[in-house]
């Protein structure tokens, strides 16, 4: 929402001084001429605290004199930032100002300001010249940590220098040129000759804007003087689109005849203001700052002045210009809840036409397009006042008993913006029996629309019920300006008002309009008055600064509450119109008042005590964060994050059960249409795109699941799941499987876990590979981790195939976190040396390698500490149905030193036990 | 015998000087005071001398062997030490070769901030909670008074899961944010309460480098007897403080939720100009950083907590956004995007 700063001056003061941050009071204390320009000089000027070298041009500048300096970093009025520059080969480190360049009236050809001699040098420019108020930063700021953001600030004549109003003296066709015209403007001051084409038709005697030379148009293009046909051409007839405004639906702005020449357009159009751009959000639950008298409301509270009651800054209809007789108007509101308020009248003897330029200007510096007299009226009491309102065409309407209610099944509208909606039973309307009128609230109906051809209208000014104007907006996609005050929950006292502003505007600017008998007012819901009881040693405790009981009555005073005191020290708050429809309720809503006000800036930033009680350990986040470091840290993968999402035909590659799986209603794209039961699919697409830069590598996602399982709240799993991705042409040997079931039982060790023996994953899951897939059960018999090489299938469903292995393990950290961990205990180091050796077999291909290490153990249990696999071979040299299996055994004993004779006597237990499940020394 | 002697040394002194390498020098050892040097011949022939002159030419032969001794360890130490020098001068390793590269994992940054945001808030007595990604409609919104139709509603576009709808839970939604947790924690633990909430978070919004369907937020909770809006100035002042490293200001600015009242908007100093204006925070030295606010009496009630008799305040920030900061990352779905060669930066 755009705010103008002379709108909310109408109502409130707002003393506001230019921004003359680093502008001081200098003293010239040497000055000589400029060696290479004659028209300049060089002053060397104490600004206080040292002495400044300046290139000044002025025409009575003298040694000795007093002047205003601004300095490196200072902001001209006009926008100039003062730099260092270099003149003609002389530094000049600032500027001495004339009175035209301060902006405070104006001076002779090129004479720069003096200054009152009693003035130390250095002094700052607002405290010489005693000034007292706010520069628009100021006020931007304040208003930004009092009440709600201002994000930016514009200044719409800023847009338009070098733009002036010029008369059409005389033109004529060129010869030789079948569009292009030379025209005679009289700009005031002289006659100048330009070249125009023929979008627009001109007439001799208008006064239109004129681009002069350095002028900058909407589009960028600077104007400058150049020959069209040879014939010189002193600047530009600018229509609206070209100066970036939209001030008149023709498209070329026309002044009155009477209009001074040269003048700056900002100034005719009265553009020369300040914007302040709210941000809409911060605004979300202040339903009285939708429109320039809140927002005064607002700065007479932040800066202590005094804002003038509506009335009285601006004309209502009186008394006298009411009739007395009734109104025609037959108005049956029979959906009650719909309409708190219905204000309403007729007027006749309107004349449609363009508005006046205050009028116009006063919508285009805040963003709103003018239509017509009418229209405009109704949006200019929408952003001065916060009132939507509705004016009809009465004779469209045909009759003056209308009629507001739900809509009826096959009820339909063609809205203004000439688009056709059907309406549900849910939506409000105004209807006259025959046709809908309009979406209340929402947007009128293009059927009794304002046009050129009304006589007269029906006003509308009521309130209508918040939830049910929200819905109606979603539910047809019409989020106009009135939905977006409606929905807040504006103030009904402010309905009858609007009318008579309305009225009075009407009556302004169509001299002969008249009222059609009396006004309509339906109040049905009128708002008792709000009083809420506050303590405010309870207030202050909640903010954390000391606020006084005083200070809190005067703050609240100022925002409009009225304040009583009440028993036990507590006050009795009465709380305005305008904040009582939701906004302000409790003694927090207070509290938020009185902190806002008080300061936030000047509450302290103590920290709390600490509590006695440690906090509560998370167990599961403490094991993720241990996991990152175990698995990034020590076991070199990469930590990827996924979304919780997958698309069906993910799901359906990776051959899990689509029944499992939620789904959301609405999702974003078809890659995003189930909840993942299985974190699994995403690392695969993973793999697929990292596949393109890289060749072997490992990575790891830990995240929820989300499992369906017919209770309300799904089943949230926590999962590590991992994959590794070896190259086979780099790496021929590689096993990434054996890798997974290294790093699950290395990741289980370190965290603690107990490592229960790998049993063949007999589960449903068929994104594991048949055959090569392992899985881990807590004593619980509860999956706690699972390796297995891909399926075959969903490698070439997941476009994997190439010369890479991948194994994937998964860990359930949920389970794990829940698991009781290993205490670790101290083993004495053994004091007698060990026997190492190794042995060779031959057995069966089809004999686990986990059979042959227990018949190995299994031989003198109380001697044999291990025995290792460390190699594995199948091929030449043995036979094809068996595999060779090297182990390394230590013989250890705690009591004596084992000999020669130790080691003969195990290895031949040791033989036995292998022979007797068919294997044989190779 | 004893000009004999003094000859040898003379002799040997001047063998030994002339030696370039310790062979050489081991060579003479051998030659002069060896089993067969000229040394023990000489000694041999002691026989010869007459008894009186024995211990005068005795002690004359000890103190020649004893000299020589001493020539042969100077000058075998002299050698040692060129053939050391001449070594390491013919020593040339290329010290600009790299070191050995060691292959190491890394962590995703978000897990990396998200630890140490974990770490600080822990330092203040804060504890870290978890609370489901799969919410119902009473926990993210209705419990945290934001009812049907509400307004704010809208600023939180939500996915919902298709055919899920209870009496009293609404419908399931993937959580909008993590204050859910704030009524889970207080039904949980009830009051005092000192939590944090990191964790992930849905909106029903199109994604492009600054928005994201799925991003990471941190929720913080205090609630006890005497817990003012000063002190959430005082924790999240401290709390930057430590995170960025420098000292670090915070602004409060009226905001609006409806879980909070009063609501407010927390900035911070900008982190690259600390509060002078540049061209980052539009010039005005702050940058807006969270939501927070005092934790609405309703929210309370829902939580079964007596606002009459407890108070405290919330906040919620962005993990993504924090990361991105600190990182300089201008493409939000970098984040989720599994690319190796952006992970492997972390």
């Amino acid at each position: 929402m755009k705010i103008s700063l002379n709108w909310l001056k109408k109502f409130v003061e707002i003393p506001v001084i230019e921004n003359y941050n680093n502008m001081v009071v200098g003293k010239v204390m040497e000055l000589q001429k400029h060696p290479n320009a004659e028209k300049l000089n060089v002053a060397m000027v104490d600004i206080g605290i040292e002495q400044i070298q300046i290139v000044c041009g002025g025409v009575n500048l003298e040694k000795g004199q007093t002047v205003p300096v601004a300095l490196i970093g200072a902001i001209m009025p006009n926008g100039m930032k003062i730099e260092p520059v270099n003149l003609r080969g002389v530094e000049s480190n600032g500027m001495i100002c004339a009175k035209e360049e301060l902006n405070l009236g104006p001076n002779g050809p090129k004479e720069i300001m003096v200054l009152d001699s009693n003035l130390q040098a250095g002094t700052p420019l607002t405290e010489a010249f005693k000034m007292k108020g706010y520069t628009v930063p100021q006020l931007q700021e304040l208003f930004t940590i009092r009440t709600a953001e201002v994000e930016a600030i514009e200044k719409p004549g800023e847009k338009l220098q070098n733009v002036v109003t010029g008369k059409i003296v005389a033109f004529e066709k060129i010869a030789d040129s079948d569009k292009l015209h030379r025209a005679t403007i009289d700009i005031g001051s002289k006659k100048i000759q330009l070249i125009f084409g023929s979008v627009h038709e001109v007439k001799t005697g208008w006064v239109v804007p004129i681009a002069l030379p350095g002028a900058i148009m909407a589009n960028g293009i600077m104007i400058k003087k150049t020959k069209i046909h040879g014939i010189e051409s002193e600047g530009m007839i600018a229509d609206d689109k070209e100066l970036g405004i939209e001030n008149t639906s023709e498209g070329l702005t026309i002044f009155p005849p009477k209009t001074a020449l040269g003048m700056p357009i900002a100034d005719a159009l009265d553009l020369e203001d300040t914007i302040f751009i709210m941000d809409n959000k911060s605004l979300t639950h202040r339903p009285d700052l939708w429109g320039h008298y809140g927002i005064a409301r607002e700065f007479s509270a932040i800066l202590g002045t005094k804002i003038k009651p509506y009335e009285k800054a601006v004309q209502l209809a009186k008394e006298k210009d009411i009739p007395i007789i009734k109104s025609p108007l037959n108005i049956t509101i029979v959906d009650k809840e719909i309409c708190p308020r219905f204000t309403s009248c007729i007027i006749k003897n309107i004349k449609v036409e363009e508005s006046p330029q205050w009028l116009k200007s006063d919508l285009v510096k805040v963003g709103i397009r003018p239509v017509n007299n009418i229209v405009d009226i109704t949006n200019h009491i929408m952003l001065g006042l916060g009132q939507p309102m509705h004016a009809y065409d009465r004779k469209m309407v045909e009759t003056d008993t209308l009629e507001v209610r739900y809509a009826k099944k096959g009820e339909f509208i063609e809205t203004i913006d000439h688009k056709h909606h059907d309406l549900s039973e849910e939506d409000p309307i105004i209807t006259n029996g025959k046709h809908v009128l309009t979406i209340a609230g929402v947007m009128g109906g293009a059927y009794s629309e304002i046009s050129e051809h009304t006589t007269e209208i029906i006003l509308e000014s009521a309130n209508w019920q918040p939830a049910v104007v929200r819905k109606a907006s979603q539910r047809n996609g019409l989020r106009t300006e009135a939905v977006q005050r409606f929905e807040k929950s504006i103030d009904s006292e402010m309905a009858i008002t609007g009318l008579l502003r309305a009225i009075a505007l009407v009556k302004k600017l169509c001299p002969k309009a008249e009222l059609e008998g009396g006004l309509v007012d339906d109040y049905s819901e009128k708002v008792a008055t709000k009083v809420i009881v506050v303590r405010p040693e309870r207030i202050q405790q909640k903010i954390g600064a000391i606020v006084t009981t005083n200070e809190m009555k005067d703050i609240l005073k100022r925002l409009g509450f009225g304040v009583a005191s009440a028993p036990n020290k507590s006050l009795s708050i009465t709380v305005p119109s305008w904040r009582a429809t939701k906004d302000i309720a409790t003694e927090d809503d207070i509290v938020e008042e009185v902190a806002r006000m008080h300061g936030y800036e000047n509450i302290p930033t103590p920290l709390p005590t600490l509590p006695t009680k440690l906090p509560e350990e998370n167990i599961l986040r403490t094991l993720e964060h241990k996991s990152r470091t175990i698995l990034s840290g020590l076991l070199n993968m990469n930590e990827v994050y996924n979304y919780s999402f997958y698309s069906g035909a993910d799901l359906a590659n990776a051959l899990l059960p689509e029944e499992l799986h939620l789904k959301p209603q609405n999702f974003l794209s078809t890659d995003q249409t189930h909840l993942r039961i299985s974190l699994v699919p995403n690392i695969l697409k993973n793999i697929h795109d990292n596949l393109r830069f890289k060749k072997s590598f490992s990575i790891y996602e830990i995240g929820h699941t989300y499992n369906e399982e017919h209770a309300f709240f799904p089943r949230e799993d926590v999962w590590i799941t991992g994959a590794i991705v070896t190259n086979t042409t780099e790496n021929p040997n590689s096993i990434p499987l054996l890798d997974a079931k290294g790093i699950a039982e290395t990741y289980m060790q370190n965290i603690g876990a107990p490592i229960q023996e790998w049993k063949k994953d007999g589960l449903t899951l068929q994104l594991a590979h048949p055959h090569n897939s392992l899985a881990m059960f807590s004593p619980s018999e509860r999956l706690i981790a699972r390796c297995y090489d891909l399926n075959p299938i969903i490698t070439k469903k997941f476009d994997l195939e190439g010369p890479h292995k991948i194994a994937i393990f998964e860990l359930n950290l949920s389970q794990l976190s829940q698991e009781k961990l290993l205490e670790r205990k101290y083993q004495p180091i053994p004091r007698h040396p060990g026997i190492e050796f190794d042995l060779a077999i031959l057995i069966d291909k089809k004999i686990p390698s986990i059979q042959l290490k227990k018949a190995i153990e299994s031989a003198m249990p109380e001697l044999i500490k291990y025995a290792t696999l460390f190699d594995q071979y199948e091929g030449p040299n043995v036979d094809p149905s068996k595999k060779s299996l090297a182990y390394r055994i230590l013989l250890q004993s705690d009591d004596r030193t084992l000999t020669e004779d130790d080691m003969t006597k195990a290895q031949k237990v040791i033989m036995e036990n292998i022979a007797a499940i068919g294997g044989m020394l190779r | 015998m004893k000009d004999l002697i003094l000859q040898l040394v003379k002799e040997a002194t001047q063998e030994i000087n002339n030696t370039t390498t310790p062979a050489q020098l081991e060579e003479l050892r051998i030659k002069y005071l060896g089993r067969k040097g000229s040394f023990t011949n000489v000694m041999q022939n002691l026989k010869s001398v007459p008894n009186e002159e024995k211990p005068a030419i005795g002690q004359a032969l000890n103190a020649a062997k004893n000299e020589l001794e001493q020539h042969l360890t100077t000058k075998q130490k002299t050698l040692e030490e060129e053939v050391l020098k001449q070594q390491l001068s013919d020593d040339s390793f290329d010290t600009t070769r790299p070191g050995t590269h060691y292959e190491t994992g890394h962590i995703h940054p978000l897990s990396q901030v998200q630890k140490e945001v974990e770490e600080i808030f822990s330092q203040m007595g804060f504890a870290i909670q978890d609370g489901p990604e799969i919410e119902s409609e009473y926990y993210n919104f209705e419990a945290l008074n934001v009812p049907k139709d509400h307004p704010a509603r809208d600023m939180q576009d939500t996915f919902f899961l298709a055919d899920k709808s209870h009496d009293h839970h609404g419908r399931m939604v993937l959580r909008t944010q993590t204050s859910p947790v704030q009524i889970r924690t207080m039904e949980k633990f009830g009051a005092p309460l000192r939590v944090i909430v990191p964790g992930r978070v849905f909106r029903y919004e199109a994604t492009d480098a600054s928005h994201d369907s799925t991003f990471y937020q941190v929720e913080g909770l205090l609630i006890d007897k005497n817990i003012s809006l000063a002190n959430l100035k005082g924790v999240m002042t401290e709390f930057l403080t430590r995170l960025f490293k420098k000292e670090t200001k915070v602004r409060f600015r009226p905001g609006y939720f409806p879980f909070v009242e009063p609501g407010i908007e927390l900035d911070m100093w900008c982190l690259l100009c600390s509060g002078m204006g540049c061209r980052v925070c539009k010039h005005t030295g702050w940058m807006e950083f969270m939501g927070a606010g005092m934790v609405h009496a309703n929210v309370l009630k829902a939580g079964g907590i007596d606002p009459e008799v407890y108070q405290g305040w919330a906040f919620g920030f962005g993990l993504t956004r924090l990361v991105m900061m600190k990182y300089g990352i201008d493409d939000i779905r970098l984040l989720m995007g599994g690319d190796l060669r952006f992970l492997e930066q972390f």
